[in-house]
């Protein structure tokens, strides 16, 4: 009889301590559960747990259900081998890795079955169509797939031995907005079709609100809320649930200023007695910070002292009209015929491209990886040689006074070998401000001034990125680039640093070009937008009209991908 | 089914086609190189100080006419680029000259030593292989273990350790101590001759084992900390079938770096030679240099560069033929 | 993703003993064994353990354990000079190279694959032996030898540094080349050029003392482990010491250092790793 799979007080434990805490999760056949979290919350330690793959130093204890069998954790992976493959299996988030190089894609996906299957060409054939994929792919190697066809080989091949649970580890995370609402469609009807249960693992509050009957939310290392599909979110008992709702940027309307939960996820080890979430939590109080609460419940379930009640009057939430794009008068800069090809075998990665951007003005760009948004950011700030086409400027100062960039990855942002007031000085220098102003600038991203000292390393990722903007403000420049800033935050530091971009742009009057793939996100900051496709700019106009009536098909795709999710 | 077959047939056809033009390309390389170092290694007749032409009389009577004939017979009054292309069709033809301390041609003293080196070789790169790889799997299968820490400990000591002292060290153990091996020589053929070669080889492989061995142990834990390994062990893959998807990824760095290990083996094998008193090319080179014997340095320079080029040669096409991710850049 | 744990420093430690015994004989040996190279015909070779000679003497009677530790300075001085000269010259030339590519990138990539296609113990025997050269002329030689990788290192660091970020955002604040290669991109690349050196040091020290194996590089009679290796072939059936103690110093300084170069590596590499 087949009664799901339950998981009984797990506690993972690494070197320098609890990873995750006493956690219980219960997935049924044909059900789907979402375990949501910022990043370093304990979702993929849990995952790797219930497998049995577990890195070098890390322990578990708990036990796992499965049918009539029950397994104990503490006997390590081994104990777990018997199970991998037939009853439980797992799906990696990067599809470009988590296949062997070297070896075709039928081969890989049928590595799991029983000898006299491996060769069976029907046999791979109907695995391939399975996942949506022809059968030529089989002689494929990886290289050879686009990522989401990487990620369907990945998908057919974990669900080679036919497993009664599928364990999908943020499995859509590295793909495209498009190509993820495939996989996910792909991934509900196989798990339908095979009465399978799958749990979910994701970051993003969108994916588990709409495909997951289940949702658990994690807090370092601990299950702090539990509940029904998307009541989770809509009935938000927990506090850190509602604050990583609310700051959720929403697509539907601008908001004045996103709810952002001030500081940065703890690591689990670091949180010694009482609620982890009391450092950041505005209703904490004394019992909180010296005990930890319990999560209770039954159909829904908290870990909170003081749980919002639903008939608490949520935060009202202020929403912005949107800016109206203002006259053309003042183009700061205008970018005409522009385009770009790296090999005269690759297509063009510029086609052609027209933008302006008038002074003050935030004006966003958004299109999937790929459509060439980077490209056009480099050329535009000088990084990056064009073909044809030109960019004039209506104003004469040197360089690093008309733009500046803050690019995606903070962690590799900053000099790590140069101290903050060192970075930030030789950028004030550059722009012929004094280097007394560094103080100034730290407090105006937000950052104490005893972080002049600090290197990068130890500084968080907002942090960082908060480091990164203050210098590209350094010079003062007229136009800011911002590449991504957010995309490799969590949610709640997204927050702030949204926040941040548009606190500076009110402050200080600068221009800004806002790259994404993300239309929300997109949303809360500029005024106008341009959709970008394949190199070329497919639409553009005020933010508000293209969302409410977008004109060309690929602008509706990605609206509808996000929309849908 | 037809058409199939057919399209196949078409990408086994093309990738031929690639690999040809691949080998055509990189053999072209491998020649331009050599050309060049032949010019070095001519220059090195003049480059070594003193008279071209007494360099090349050696310890022979200086006679006026005795340098004549030599100058005339090296084509020495020649402007260089002449002399240079004389000698190289020279060297073309197998014809390196003459020895200045034995009274022979270059090629006949080469030709008595080479098998000595080559069986040298060939027995210590083999005994490398053989130890190094599979310790080099084991160690790194088993991280932290007694095995891999003991086993990364000695490797260290056995890059460092220079290849001479190393040989002494065993020659006084296992031949004047235990009295097991022969202690100076070449042996007189036969089985004789490998007995003889068994603890110069063991010496020289000794270095080279701890290279391979380290190379080899890198490559395979970098393999076990990829993402297709959690994978695969997620899917319920045999401990065999992982290991089989490990040594296949695996091998294309180790095989790269055998063939490296080469250019190391030719420069080992003077010291070792020197070290056993063995009637080699390694020997016969540093002999040479010490005696300023032109001719003879010149020819196993270059010889030794032949071999390393064309190892180097068999390594890529060795490499285009296991990764398909070369293969596909080398078709575009 | 690797483990962090708070391992003990068993490595410098382990290392540091024998390199720091090896440094003051190469600072002090003029004090320790003033009188090292004098010979004492009468005596002749002895086995270790002979009154007054702990290690035994040579042919010319000169004390094995003197002669050792006045060694020193000629096995490791080298060795220093020439991984210090082959870095510096990897430092500046890989810095451009790297950085600015172009003919120079191309030149320097070429004379690399030029001295690679040898081996260079083959390439050093030659041309030291060739030219003549005493100690010091193989130290260029070698140093001209090392220079190669040192480059190819250097250069390959420089080019992952450049394509980061912080490189960009140095080159749009308007920064100079000079400014952004030596300020910004080589203090990060130091400390893995500063763990290769050692390992240079360590191989040098072995070419160094193969090649006065071979009869190269320090004049007669000067104290040297390599020298004294070579010497000892003749004196094994009477006395061992003049083989192991010089083995053993070579083998055990060079695997010293390698053990400490490598662990700086590691260390460096693993405190690179993001967060
Ligand atoms: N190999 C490891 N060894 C020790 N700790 C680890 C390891 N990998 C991750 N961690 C730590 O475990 C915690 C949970 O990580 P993870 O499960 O990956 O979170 P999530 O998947 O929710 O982002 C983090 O604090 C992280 O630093
Ligand atoms: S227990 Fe207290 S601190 Fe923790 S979430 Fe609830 S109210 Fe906030
Ligand atoms: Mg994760």
């Amino acid at each position: 009889m087949n009664r799901g799979l339950s998981l009984n007080n797990l506690v993972v434990t690494g070197p320098a301590g609890l990873i995750v805490t006493r956690m219980d999760l219960h997935v049924e056949p044909g059900q789907t559960v979402a375990l949501v979290g910022e990043s370093g919350s304990g979702k993929s330690m849990t995952a790797k747990a219930m497998t049995g793959l577990l890195p070098r130093g890390v322990t578990a204890t708990g036990s796992l259900q499965l049918d009539d069998i029950t397994v104990d954790l503490a006997l390590g992976p081994q104990a777990l081998a018997g199970l991998r493959g037939q009853y439980i299996s797992l799906l990696l988030q990067n599809p470009f890795t988590s296949l062997s190089p070297v070896h075709r894609c039928g081969e890989q996906i049928t590595a799991a079955l029983p000898p006299d299957l491996r060769r069976s060409k029907e046999e791979i054939r109907r695995r391939l169509d399975e996942v949506d994929l022809p059968e030529r792919v089989a002689r494929q190697y990886p290289f050879e797939l686009s990522g989401g066809m990487r990620q369907r080989v990945a998908l057919a091949a974990s669900l080679a031995s036919n497993p009664q649970i599928l364990i999908g580890d943020e499995p859509t995370t590295a793909l495209d907005v498009t190509t993820q609402r495939e996989m996910l469609d792909l991934l509900e009807r196989i798990q339908r079709e095979r009465d399978m249960a799958l749990l979910l693992i994701t970051h993003d509050l969108g994916v588990a609100r709409e495909r997951a009957d289940k949702i658990l939310v994690m807090y370092a290392g601990r299950l702090v809320e539990s509940g029904e599909g998307a009541d989770v979110f809509a009935h938000a008992q927990h506090p850190y649930t509602a604050g990583l709702r609310d700051s959720d940027p929403p697509l539907e309307h601008r908001l004045v200023e996103l709810p952002a939960i001030a500081g940065s996820v703890p690591r689990p080890w670091e949180v010694a007695v009482g609620c982890v979430f009391a450092p950041r939590c505005d209703r904490a109080d004394d019992r909180c910070r010296n005990e930890a609460p319990e999560l209770v419940g039954t159909t829904s379930q908290v870990a909170c002292w003081k749980p919002i009640a639903l008939t608490d009057a949520s935060h009202p939430i202020q929403i912005a009209t949107d800016v109206q794009a203002q006259n053309t008068d003042n183009d700061l800069v205008v970018i005409r015929g522009l385009s770009k090809r790296f090999s005269s075998s690759a297509p063009l990665a510029l086609d052609n491209v027209d933008i302006s951007i008038h002074s003050g003005e935030a004006v966003g760009i958004v299109g999937e990886s790929g459509s060439g948004k980077t490209t056009l950011a480099r050329c535009l700030i000088g990084l990056e040689s064009f073909d044809s086409g030109d960019i004039s400027w209506s104003i004469n100062t040197p360089m690093a006074q008309r733009a500046q960039i803050v690019f995606q990855d903070p962690t590799s942002a900053l000099n790590p070998a140069m101290t903050i007031g060192a970075t930030l000085a030789e950028a004030l220098r550059a722009g012929q401000r004094s280097k007394a102003e560094v103080v100034a600038l730290l407090q105006l991203v937000g950052l104490p001034s005893e972080y002049i000292n600090r290197r990068p390393n130890g500084l968080s990722g907002g942090e960082q990125q908060r480091v990164a903007i203050a210098r590209a403000i350094a010079p003062r420049p007229k136009l800011l680039i911002c590449d991504e800033p957010v995309s490799s935050l969590d949610v709640s530091v997204q927050a702030q640093i949204l926040n941040l971009m548009n606190s500076l742009l009110k402050d200080l009057g600068i221009a800004l070009l806002f790259i994404t793939h993300d239309l929300a996100v997109v949303r809360q900051v500029v005024s106008r937008v341009y959709v970008m496709s394949n190199g070329r700019v497919v639409e553009s106009g005020n933010m508000e009209n293209v969302l409410q009536s977008p004109q060309h098909e690929y602008t509706r795709q990605l609206f509808s991908s996000v929309a849908g999710k | 089914m037809d058409t199939a077959h057919s399209h196949r047939r078409l990408t086994q056809l093309l990738s031929r086609g690639a690999l040809t033009r691949f080998i055509i390309v990189r053999l072209a390389a491998t020649g331009l190189l050599l050309l060049v170092l032949s010019f070095v290694v001519f220059a090195l007749l003049h480059l070594t100080p003193g008279d071209p032409a007494r360099n090349l009389v050696g310890v022979r009577n200086v006679t006026p006419e005795l340098l004549q004939s030599i100058r005339d017979k090296y084509h020495l009054n020649d402007p260089f680029m002449n002399q240079y292309l004389h000698w190289l069709g020279n060297v073309l033809h197998g014809d390196f000259g003459e020895s200045i301390r034995n009274n022979t041609t270059v090629t006949t003293l080469l030709a008595d030593r080479v098998m000595l080196t080559l069986q040298l070789s060939s027995l210590s790169f083999a005994l490398t292989v053989i130890v190094a790889v599979p310790l080099g799997i084991a160690a790194a299968w088993r991280t932290g273990s007694a095995l891999d820490r003991s086993m990364s400990a000695a490797s260290i000591v056995g890059v460092g350790a220079p290849t001479y002292a190393v040989g002494l060290l065993l020659l006084y153990v296992f031949g004047l101590w235990f009295n097991i091996f022969p202690v100076y020589g070449s042996g007189d053929g036969g089985f004789d001759r490998w007995w003889h070669l068994v603890l110069p080889a063991i010496t020289l492989a000794s270095g080279l084992a701890a290279m391979v061995f380290k190379l080899t142990r890198t490559a395979v834990v970098a393999e076990l900390n990829q993402d297709y390994v959690a994978f695969a062990q997620s899917r319920g893959l045999t401990r065999r079938q992982i290991r089989s998807l490990v040594l296949r990824n695996a091998m294309i760095p180790v095989a790269t770096s055998l063939g490296l290990v080469f250019a190391f083996l030719f420069g080992g094998t003077i010291l070792v030679e020197v070290t056993f008193a063995l009637q080699g090319i390694g020997s016969l080179l540093a002999g040479s240099v010490t005696f300023k014997d032109l001719p003879v340095v010149q020819a196993i320079t270059l010889l030794t560069a032949t071999v390393i080029a064309l190892t180097a040669l068999a390594v890529d096409i060795l490499y285009y033929a296991v990764d398909p991710r070369v293969r596909k850049r080398g078709m575009q | 993703m690797k483990l962090r744990t708070n391992r003990k420093p068993v490595v410098p430690i382990v290392t540091g003993i024998p390199l720091a015994i090896i440094a003051i004989f190469v600072i002090a040996s003029r004090w320790i064994v003033p009188n090292a190279t004098r010979q004492d015909i009468m005596t002749g070779v002895t086995s270790p353990g002979t009154a007054g000679h702990l290690f035994g003497t040579d042919q010319l009677g000169r004390d094995i354990g003197q002669l050792a530790i006045a060694g020193a300075s000629s096995a490791v001085v080298g060795p220093i000079v020439i991984a210090l000269g082959s870095m510096m010259i990897g430092i500046l030339l890989g810095t451009f190279a790297g950085y600015m590519g172009g003919w120079l990138d191309l030149l320097l990539s070429k004379y690399a694959d030029l001295l690679l296609a040898l081996p260079t113990t083959l390439v050093a025997l030659v041309v030291t032996g060739l030219v003549d050269g005493g100690y010091w002329v193989t130290v260029l030689v070698l140093i001209m030898l090392f220079s190669p990788t040192d480059i190819r290192m250097v250069r390959g660091s420089v080019i992952a540094q450049t394509s980061r970020p912080y490189i960009e955002s140095a080159k749009v604040l308007g920064l100079g080349r000079l400014r952004i290669m030596f300020r910004h991109i080589l203090p990060n690349v130091l400390p893995v050029a500063f763990s290769t050196m050692l390992l240079n040091v360590a191989f040098a020290l072995v070419s160094m003392s193969a090649l006065s194996f071979l009869g190269l590089g320090v004049g007669p009679g000067v104290p040297d482990w390599g020298r004294q290796l070579s010497d000892s072939r003749n004196l094994l059936d009477r006395n061992w010491g003049s083989l192991v103690l010089p083995a053993m110093l070579i083998i055990i300084t060079a695997a010293a250092i390698n053990l400490l170069g490598d662990w700086l590596q590691e260390r460096y590499e693993e405190s690179s790793v993001p967060r």
